[in-house]
């Protein structure tokens, strides 16, 4: 009882003394939990689970090509680890210190029921259906639900106002063991959602996705493997502007971008938006582990996505065309220097490289560049039986040019963010163990070029230039976190995971007195089935 | 040992299969569209303007239209860019958006130059591109784009100056306070007795129009000024409004107008109109549905002529208008981007206004060129350019 108490102590210590008695009362009936489903069972690292780091505190369950590498053809497990889970996961992001193109508030909400199970000793299966609920809240004009994908072309309305997003996931993941050394998988999703603009004009949309990825898997030796996967998904979107009744003598303006500036300004009620999305991507993935200390995991993705964006219901034309290729790169390592210290080492990259074009005129609108290094190593060590130190720093370079001809304007933007995580995490008993985490990063710029025509429209020389404003701005973020995991009777699991970040820009200006934060909850159970 | 190799070797073929695929650009093998060479805004165009007449080539020795101001209208964006065509006749540009442009180009003659070409003092005639109105500039157009000019003399005396369709703000479904409003562009008074006012004929429902008939306006809706030939006299800088029911609306409607002092009244006597015996009533030569006159809130297309109602021909359930008769056509649409769905003869009016939605209040004016000695109002017999959007009708007056 004595670590518990401790919790207790300190928290009550530290919190405002407004909400002392509220989280006072939470942190009672959470420990109170905790006591009820204790077993006597070791407790266990936080595998596939969010922790909050990416080398440690998991070891060394996320270096394999599964995990990283995406390869299903090596979904492996034993009868020991099949579960069934129901998991909840919410985010919430509010602030003012954004790009213009986002919602003041995004919130999310998303339950799975997923579950894993070995059907024999060479086929396994995994698969989850969930429930999603996105809430984007003081959005100005947008209406686009993947507005963040540097697609130019995008389409909203005058209206500012709250918009929600609800649909279903399916996902199901197969492998199978077709020999000692060969394995195959598969993995599909499927996912429809319906969203609307709670405001008048009230538009809807419709979205289905669906995506299937192949992987094959090739055993070398007892230490190396390597793998193949290919993916190919579609997209369908739907963007409706209907007669909103209630909005009969009301002027209706629809915006459709092109770029940055100069939209289409349309004052008329009815629209209709397709846009039709394809994406191919293939990939090699490569695995390693001398079966004592070390592994590696490596990947390499190529692929593209295209859109084709057609409007009018009754004759659609063309509106735009969209294609982005893309590259990207991934090694994990890990090395279990001892039975009590780890250390671990991931290294990712992705290059973009986009382009959209006006098919009518076939000319090219916009061009954009990008690319990213991050490089995240980390260092864990178990101080005794109950506590496991570690930490964990990140440095990470972008780089994007952007050419949007629609517009005349032109963009070149290079950062690096550098970022640092401590975390220990308490075994208070066999089975609770809590994992505290602190982590500070800071964007420093050091080229930033904007030029665009003095002769801009007020669309952009207002409103939009906040989107380079934004990534142009300098800022620290802090990031505080909890991951508990229990085990519970009849050997289930109940786990736990909550990071509260704020990002406080560091220029004065444009952004001066604003913020920005982040909460994301999980929660999951988990219900062993042998 | 058979079982391994098998597996081997189609492990192989997937393999290559993949890297052909990551490494020899996927784009070609899937059917993607290439990306394209040309660059929006980096295009150059020419436009050479060649006279159909022989009059530059009397007074140059050429076909080349010089010094002609010419006007391009984005349609998307309505962006304007102006010109002047140089001594070959052409103008040069570049740094414009791909769109389709609404084109008036317009070489005036001078006093002299008529003086040579035909030995008169002939005024007001002009060079203007008749027949081309819309062009499509985009990275597929010819490097030069020859555009024909024809001579014009003079312009329409009586024009429709303004037209109100969209109902006022705030009265729920209140449309009656519609009215047009015709403008004497000319220095001398004009009758306005049996001139014709007629809304263009389309079925909104099947999409039939007669855009392209090369002769008629077809019309379901004739109405005709009363008057037996000098009774209406309209004053040079006079406007003249027709409304639909001439009565103080702002009583029923508080954001709308007052038309009780309105010139014409379209009274249906073979329906429960309101008439107000104060003002003359417009004459009702054909319309055979509806209880008033009516123009739709959005989208429509109205004609002034000069053209007796006897004259008429029938055609179908509609009668027929003789386009040398049209003193002024305007067309205005709920998307005046949309000139494919025009339903007026572009030899009558170019492009269109509007954009207006219903109950807002919104009312299409003819934009004002001079206001010196009289009045003069845009009339390049293209809507697109010559009118513009204001917040609140103005009947009887300018803005």
């Amino acid at each position: 009882m004595g670590l518990p108490t401790l919790i207790l102590f300190t928290c009550k210590k530290f919190v405002p003394a407004e909400l002392e008695a509220y989280k006072f009362r939470s942190i009672n009936i959470l420990v109170l939990l905790v006591f009820l489903f204790v077993e006597n069972n070791l407790a266990q690292n936080y595998k596939e689970f969010e922790t909050g780091f990416s080398t440690i505190f998991n070891a060394p369950y996320s270096v394999n090509s599964y995990s990283f590498g995406n390869n299903p053809a090596f979904l492996n497990f034993t009868f020991d680890d099949e579960f069934l889970s129901i998991k909840n996961i919410t985010q919430n992001d509010a602030g003012e210190f954004k790009k213009f193109v986002a919602p003041a508030n995004d919130r999310s909400f998303n339950f799975f029921a997923s579950g894993k199970k070995a059907i024999d000793s060479t086929q396994r299966f995994k698969g989850s259906f969930g429930f999603s609920k996105l809430e984007r809240k003081n959005w100005d004009w947008f209406f686009t639900r993947d507005y963040q994908t540097d697609n130019p072309f995008l389409i909203g309305d005058s209206v500012s106002g709250n918009s929600r997003v609800n649909g279903i996931l399916l996902n199901a993941q197969y492998a199978v063991t077709l020999s000692d050394d060969f394995s195959a998988g598969v993995n599909l999703d499927y996912a429809v959602d319906e969203g609307l603009k709670t405001v008048s004009p009230r538009p809807t949309s419709e979205h289905r996705d669906i995506a299937a990825l192949i992987g094959l898997g090739y055993v070398v030796n007892n230490n190396i493997s390597v793998g193949i996967t290919t993916k190919v998904s579609d997209k369908n979107e739907q963007i409706s502007y209907r007669e909103d009744e209630g909005a009969l003598t009301q002027e209706t303006i629809i915006l459709k971008f092109k770029g940055y500036d100069f939209p289409n300004v349309q004052r008329k009620k009815v629209e209709t938006r397709f846009s039709y999305t394809s994406e191919y991507v293939s990939g090699v993935t490569f695995s390693f582990h001398n079966l004592t200390n070390i592994s590696l995991a490596a990947f390499f993705n190529s692929g593209f996505e295209k859109t084709v964006i057609k409007d009018d219901a009754l004759d659609p034309k063309s509106e735009g065309f969209w294609k982005d290729d893309y590259l990207e790169a991934g090694l994990k390592f890990e090395m279990l220097i001892s039975e009590d210290m780890n250390v671990g080492i991931k290294y990712n990259f992705t290059q973009r490289s986009g382009w959209a074009k006006y098919p009518p005129a076939e000319v090219l609108y916009y061009e954009r560049n990008s690319y990213e290094h991050s490089l995240i190593a980390g260092y864990e060590q178990k101080v005794n039986d109950a506590i496991t130190a570690g930490f964990e720093a990140c440095v990470l370079f972008f780089s994007k040019k952007e050419r949007d001809h629609y517009s005349a304007l032109n963009s070149n933007i290079q950062f690096n963010q550098y970022s640092g995580e401590v975390g220990i995490n308490f075994a208070w008993s066999q089975n609770i163990s809590s994992l505290f985490a602190y982590g500070f990063s800071a964007k420093a710029n050091h080229n930033y070029t904007l030029d665009y025509n003095l002769l801009s429209s007020d669309y952009f020389s207002k409103h939009r230039i906040y989107d380079f404003y934004y990534l142009q701005t300098a800022d620290t973020r802090n990031t505080f976190s909890i991951t508990s995991k229990v085990n519970t009777w009849n050997s289930s699991e109940m786990l736990f995971h909550a990071a509260y970040a704020i990002i406080n820009p560091r220029a004065s200006n444009p952004f001066a007195n604003t913020n920005r934060k982040e909460f994301d909850l999980t929660v999951e159970y988990r219900i062993k089935v042998n | 040992m058979m079982k391994k190799k098998k597996f081997l070797l189609l492990f192989q073929v997937f393999v290559t299969l993949m890297l052909s695929t990551i490494f020899f650009s996927c784009s070609n093998i899937l059917g993607v569209d290439p990306k394209p060479e040309k660059i929006e805004r980096e295009i150059g165009f020419q436009i050479s303007l060649k006279d159909n007449s022989t009059f530059m080539q009397t007074l140059f020795g050429s076909g080349n239209v010089r010094g002609a101001r010419v006007n391009l209208k984005s349609n998307t964006l309505g962006t304007e860019y102006n010109y002047i065509s140089d001594s070959l006749g052409a103008i040069k540009f570049t740094g414009i958006i791909s769109d389709k442009y609404i084109i008036t180009a317009t070489r005036q003659m001078t006093d002299a130059e008529m003086q040579v070409i035909s030995g008169t003092n002939a005024t007001n005639v002009k060079l203007i591109n008749k027949k081309n109105r819309i062009l499509d500039l985009n990275a597929a157009s010819p490097a030069n784009i020859e555009l024909m000019m024809d001579v014009v003399i003079g312009g329409s005396p009586l024009i429709m100056s303004e037209i109100y369709a969209s109902g006022p703000q705030g009265a729920g479904l209140y449309y009656h306070d519609k009215y047009v409003e015709v403008f004497n562009q000319s220095d001398s008074v004009l009758y306005l007795d049996k001139m014709m006012i007629a809304v263009v004929y389309t079925n909104s429902n099947t999409g039939l129009h007669y855009r392209d008939d090369p002769e008629y306006i077809h019309s379901k809706s004739i109405w005709i000024f009363p008057g037996n030939g000098k009774d209406f006299p309209i004053l040079p800088g006079q406007f003249v409004v027709c409304a639909e029911d001439a009565i103080d609306h702002r009583i029923n409607a508080p954001n709308s107008v007052d038309l009780s002092h309105a010139d014409f009244e379209f009274y249906k006597d073979d329906a429960p109109d309101v008439d107000n015996p104060a003002i003359p009533n417009m004459i009702k030569i054909y319309q055979s549905s509806g209880n008033d006159w009516l123009i739709g809130g959005e989208t429509g297309a109205l004609v002034l002529a000069n053209f007796s109602a006897d004259s008429l021909l029938p055609f179908d359930d509609q009668f027929l208008i003789p386009y040398r008769t049209v003193l002024d056509g305007v067309e205005y649409k709920a998307d005046p981007t949309k000139l494919d769905k025009k339903i007026l003869n572009e030899g009558i009016d170019a492009g269109c206004t509007g954009g207006i939605q219903f109950y807002t209040g919104k009312s299409m004016e003819r934009m004002l060129i001079s206001d010196t000695d009289r009045k003069i109002l845009k009339d390049e017999n293209n809507s697109s350019v010559d009118f513009m959007i204001i917040n609140a009708p103005t009947p009887g007056r300018y803005h």
